[in-house]
């Protein structure tokens, strides 16, 4: 007996689905999104972590930083001494010009000493091509496996470098990456540049020899022990080394590379989960609407089966089990979609985040979460089908249903209605008279409006940044920066440099600022009166006058020391005699890259009791320099110089990819949800009123326009929601944004009407789609049967 | 009377897997102009196959069917549509209103796709339901139901009023009534009507009854007196 029952059902499971195929299809679609994105996500941020983690662990990376200006090498003892420290390692850092064949722009290499002929003890270089510089060696380099592709170097080809004011000859012996450099920035930069920028690894006799630092450094690495707090070791490691200057130490919490790292796992983890909420929301829903609607239409089957002995529990598992197929179809291809995703986005970090293997690995526990999270969808959608039936005694559930009493709605009493054709007033009960359903199709209708403007505001953000940043903010072509403070008088001499239509000097201090009680490093800029070559500006790209008295601060600094116009910074210098000085926040700069606070340089000189002095030269120089690169090659004070372009160029080049593969796979997805929605509705739709279309075609209507009722209660739906897609878009992006921020990087809040628009076309185009498929179903309905069905 | 449609060696077939079953067998009929036909048979007889094919619902497999000169059968579905609009008005047994509309609304939605309709009002008027003309199918009984269908075929002045067991749903009394309504249309309007029945009892309104039985017309009386709605018992 209960094989036959089981047999019985079951060949009334394969009908059923045979019977929904397109159904089955739009739901597993929309399931299939939501376990790849969640599973692809998941699998990707597991990958990347996993390889951080392990190269990590193999190269020792440090869990301290110590940048000083000169320190005696016995000044070691007095770290080691401190306890909590484990390990110190001493070495030399440099930033040098670089002078690299057939490439007219100087480019700049961050020169990071190894024990000679030797791996350091901590932050060990892996080795992606070639060797360590042999031991006795002063000009072999290890450097990064961009700025190699970059310039297509091969092992052994010569560059040279300014080390020191002094031209030295480089021999590339290996290629090689860090822990301390996954994410390779030139300081000062906001975007990675791999053809200006490079960290070069050499022999610290080498080195030393020619930074006059022999027994001496100015840097160090340190490990600590495990769950110690990092805050108070940093102040302990200050007090003794604030005698040697520089900017002190940093813990790995604020190291470049790490908290790029960091953050993109955090962006990952969330969108991990963010982004298939979605879908499965609306998988749950879509499957509610089509086995709700199976069972009323089989409302006299089940009472039949429940007159014959079947229990609700048998009833019900088949249903589930309906779902569950459709579910678990939706899966598979969803998991194989993920795996997709997963190494496809893998293959797109490694061009950003150079680890020393970077594959695409998942566990057996991103599955299961994947495959779980869709049956309980499953589960949601056909509980809530079901609820009701089971209530109602077989001989009641025989009987056919109560009609639906329809009434005119609340807002036919306003008269615009009784203004509309019949065929109007149709479609505008058929939404009113239903609201709980009309709100939960529109809502699924809008989802797809939230999927694409949440995705594609990134974009209006970083237009509108770039465009902040390099139209009114930076108008210079490039950037000077000097290996020491001068006279601002070194400025006539670029200005007279060939090619230079304008040039001016700028003063750099490294700061501690205070308010309330939250403390940060950061830089301050003095501009010279009056500048030309940076400007200020506000949210909507108006102009502002550069500050007088006291200081701008970027957005960013701002929220983060929660300062607003018109407050008193508490301002610690990192240089000279170290002064400590309470200056007014003038203005809060809105749509800067950078932690930056900005003040002319003639306050900066009174602060610190100095000259004027400069360490940082602006220039807007004609297109073709090669003359004024030739030339800056050879100046012994230009310790660097940085392209504005190149850097925009680089950046556009490499994220125009990833956003347009981005767009175009959230299009996919957010058409898919309109198809599935909006099919699904009129597909139900259609088969709750097929009596009621066939008997306005036998009336005299045609085909298109009993289409036109079907579809205009869609299109009233999403004139209706597609504003409500905008407003629950830009909330969630405005969310998403939020809980991406980043301590370093602040990207302001902008979308594009364009985004809104786009959105919309998309979500209208996936609508006629379905629509299109509807139609044929109309166009091929059999009118006599349909009648008969029912009469 | 002038003839408005006329049907020769009309056959239809459905093919029920390898055999073919016949629903309709070579049936030849003249309907006049304003003239009241009843066809009656037992279920399976194939009235309603008659009536679909007539009404343009449906199509012979063989046979040809002219409706004045138009030959129905050469006649694209389009077409179809376009002839049912213009000239056929339906009553089925189910009523077939839409529920979401009222009355009068339900009668609108056929007066605004009609060429030379007859105000919705005044259609329920000849109905006896202009009092009800707001009310929704629901809020209705399944006479005023009837009737409301009989409102909203006539609205439009169709060339023939097609019903299908009009009374099917309905007890002796409201049956009555709607047949009432029928007739009426027929004698004022002019409106050739054929109503289909398995009650004999109607057949007695007619001015001709066509028999049918196993898809054939089996005879076609003539009735001498036409019996009002009101006189008829069962």
């Amino acid at each position: 007996m209960v094989m036959k029952k089981f047999s019985l059902l079951n060949l009334k499971l394969i009908r059923e689905l045979s019977h929904l195929k397109l159904q089955v299809f739009s739901i597993a679609m929309v399931v299939g999104i939501g376990v790849a994105v969640l599973f692809g996500f998941t699998s990707t941020e597991e990958s990347l972590r996993k390889s951080r983690d392990d190269f990590y662990k193999s190269a020792q990376f440090s869990d301290l930083f110590l940048r000083i200006k000169k320190a005696p090498l016995h000044a070691v003892h007095g770290l080691e001494s401190i306890e909590g420290v484990t390990g110190v390692e001493t070495r030399l850092e440099y930033d040098a010009l670089l002078s690299v064949p057939d490439y007219i722009e100087p480019a700049v290499g961050h020169i990071i000493s190894i024990p000679d002929g030797k791996q350091p003890t901590m932050n060990q270089i892996f080795l992606k091509k070639g060797r360590l510089p042999s031991a006795l060696s002063e000009e072999e380099i290890i450097i990064t496996e961009g700025f190699f592709k970059a310039h297509k170097f091969e092992l052994g080809d010569i560059f040279h470098a300014s080390l020191n004011g002094r031209k030295r000859q480089l021999k590339i012996v290996g290629v090689g990456v860090s822990p301390e450099h996954i994410f390779s920035l030139q300081p000062g930069s906001p975007l990675p540049d791999d053809f200006h920028y490079t960290v070069i690894w050499m022999n610290e006799s080498a080195l030393a020899a020619s930074f006059d630092m022999r027994s001496s450094f100015n840097s160090a690495v340190l490990k600590i022990k495990p769950d110690l707090l990092v805050e108070g070791l940093i102040a302990k490691i200050n007090q003794q080394m604030d005698r040697f200057g520089g900017v002190g130490a940093l813990g790995r919490d604020k190291q470049t590379s790490h908290v790029y790292v960091r953050e993109e796992l955090k962006q990952l983890r969330v969108q991990a989960f963010s982004i298939p909420i979605v879908f499965f929301l609306v998988a749950a829903f879509i499957l509610n609407v089509v086995i709700s609607r199976m069972v009323r239409s089989q409302r006299g089957e089940i009472a039949t089966l429940k007159a014959l002995g079947f229990f609700n529990a048998e009833i019900s598992a088949f249903y589930y089990k309906v779902a569950f197929v459709i579910i678990g179809l939706g899966s598979l291809f969803g998991l194989m979609l993920g795996a997709w995703i997963g190494s496809s986005m893998i293959e797109l970090y490694g061009d950003f985040y150079h680890f020393p293997t970077l594959s695409y690995s998942f566990s057996i526990k991103h599955f299961f979460i994947a495959m779980g999270v869709s049956f309980l969808t499953a589960s949601i959608g056909v509980y809530s089908s079901l609820r009701g039936i089971f209530k109602l005694s077989p001989a009641e559930a025989m009987r056919p249903p109560v009609p639906h009493m329809f009434h005119k709605g609340l807002l036919e009493g306003s008269g615009w209605v009784s203004a509309l054709s019949t065929r109007s007033k149709m479609i505008f009960r058929g939404v009113t008279n239903f609201p709980l359903k009309a709100l939960m199709t529109g809502l699924g209708l809008c989802f797809s409006i939230v999927i694409l403007v949440s995705g594609l505001f990134w974009q209006d953000c970083m237009d509108f940044l770039l465009l902040a940043q390099y139209s009114f903010v930076q108008k210079e072509t490039g950037t000077i920066r000097m290996t020491h403070a001068l006279s601002p008088n070194s400025v006539h001499e670029v200005r007279r440099l060939p090619g230079v239509i304008e040039a001016e000097a700028y003063r750099n201090a490294g700061v501690k600022v205070r308010h309330l009680n939250q403390e940060k490093h950061s830089v301050i800029k003095g501009l010279p009166q009056n500048p030309r070559l940076t400007g200020f500006v506000n949210r909507d790209l108006v102009e502002l006058a550069p500050p007088t008295q006291g200081i701008f601060v970027s957005e960013i600094l701002a929220n983060q020391l929660k300062v607003g116009e018109g407050d008193i910074l508490e301002v610690e210098f990192l240089e000279g005699r170290k002064p400590v000085i309470s200056l007014k926040v003038e203005r809060i700069l809105e749509g800067l890259m950078n932690v930056e606070i900005l003040t002319s340089r003639k306050i900066l000189a009174q602060i610190l009791k100095t000259d004027d002095l400069v360490d940082q030269i602006l220039f807007r120089s004609f297109s073709d320099s090669t003359l004024l690169y030739t030339r800056l090659k050879q100046m012994p004070n230009v310790l660097s110089v940085s392209y504005r372009d190149s850097a925009l160029k680089f950046f556009q080049e490499n994220s125009a990819r990833f956003i347009l593969v981005f767009a175009a796979i959230l299009s996919i997805f957010a058409g898919a949800i309109g198809f599935g929605v909006a099919f699904n509705s009129m597909r139900v739709t259609l088969s709750e009123r097929d009596w009621e279309l066939a008997t306005l075609q036998i009336l005299g209507f045609t085909v298109p326009e009993v289409f036109r009722i079907l579809l205009g209660e869609v299109i009233f739906l999403l004139i209706l929601f597609i504003p409500f897609g905008w407003v629950l878009g830009y909330l969630n992006a405005k969310w998403l944004l939020s809980i991406m921020s980043m301590d370093s990087f602040q990207i302001p809040f902008i979308i594009d009407v364009g985004t809104y628009f786009w959105a919309s076309v998309i979500l209208v185009i996936s609508t006629a789609i379905s629509a299109w498929v509807i139609y044929r179903l109309i166009a091929q309905s059999d009118l006599v049967a349909t009648l008969k069905s029912r009469g | 009377m002038s003839i408005l449609m006329k049907a020769k060696g009309l056959t239809k077939t459905y093919q029920m897997g390898e055999v073919p079953v016949y629903a309709l067998r070579d049936v030849d009929i003249e309907i006049k102009k304003g003239e009241f036909l009843v066809f009656l048979g037992h279920s399976g007889s194939g009235k309603t196959t008659l009536l679909n094919i007539l009404g343009g619902l449906d199509s012979a497999t063989e046979g040809s069917l002219l409706f004045e000169e138009t030959d129905m059968s050469e006649l694209s579905d389009r077409q179809l549509t376009q002839f049912r609009r213009k000239n056929i008005g339906f009553i089925f047994q189910m009523y077939n209103l839409i529920p979401r509309l009222t009355a009068r609304e339900n009668v609108n939605l056929v007066t605004e796709i009609s060429d030379d309709p007859m105000d919705s009002l005044e259609a329920l008027r000849q109905v006896g339901l202009y009092e009800r003309a707001n009310h929704f199918p629901s809020q209705m009984s399944g006479g005023e139901q009837q009737r409301v269908a009989i409102a909203r075929a006539i609205a439009k002045q169709p060339r023939m009023l097609f019903c299908d067991e009009p009374t099917g749903a309905l007890d002796v009394k409201t049956g009555i009534l709607v047949l009432d309504a029928i007739q009426k249309v027929n004698k004022t309007l002019g409106t050739t009507t054929i109503v289909i029945s398995h009650n004999v009892s109607i057949a007695e309104m007619a001015d001709r009854v066509v028999h049918l039985k196993d898809g054939r017309i089996e005879r076609i009386d003539v009735n001498e007196r036409q019996k009002t709605a009101q006189e008829l018992e069962w």
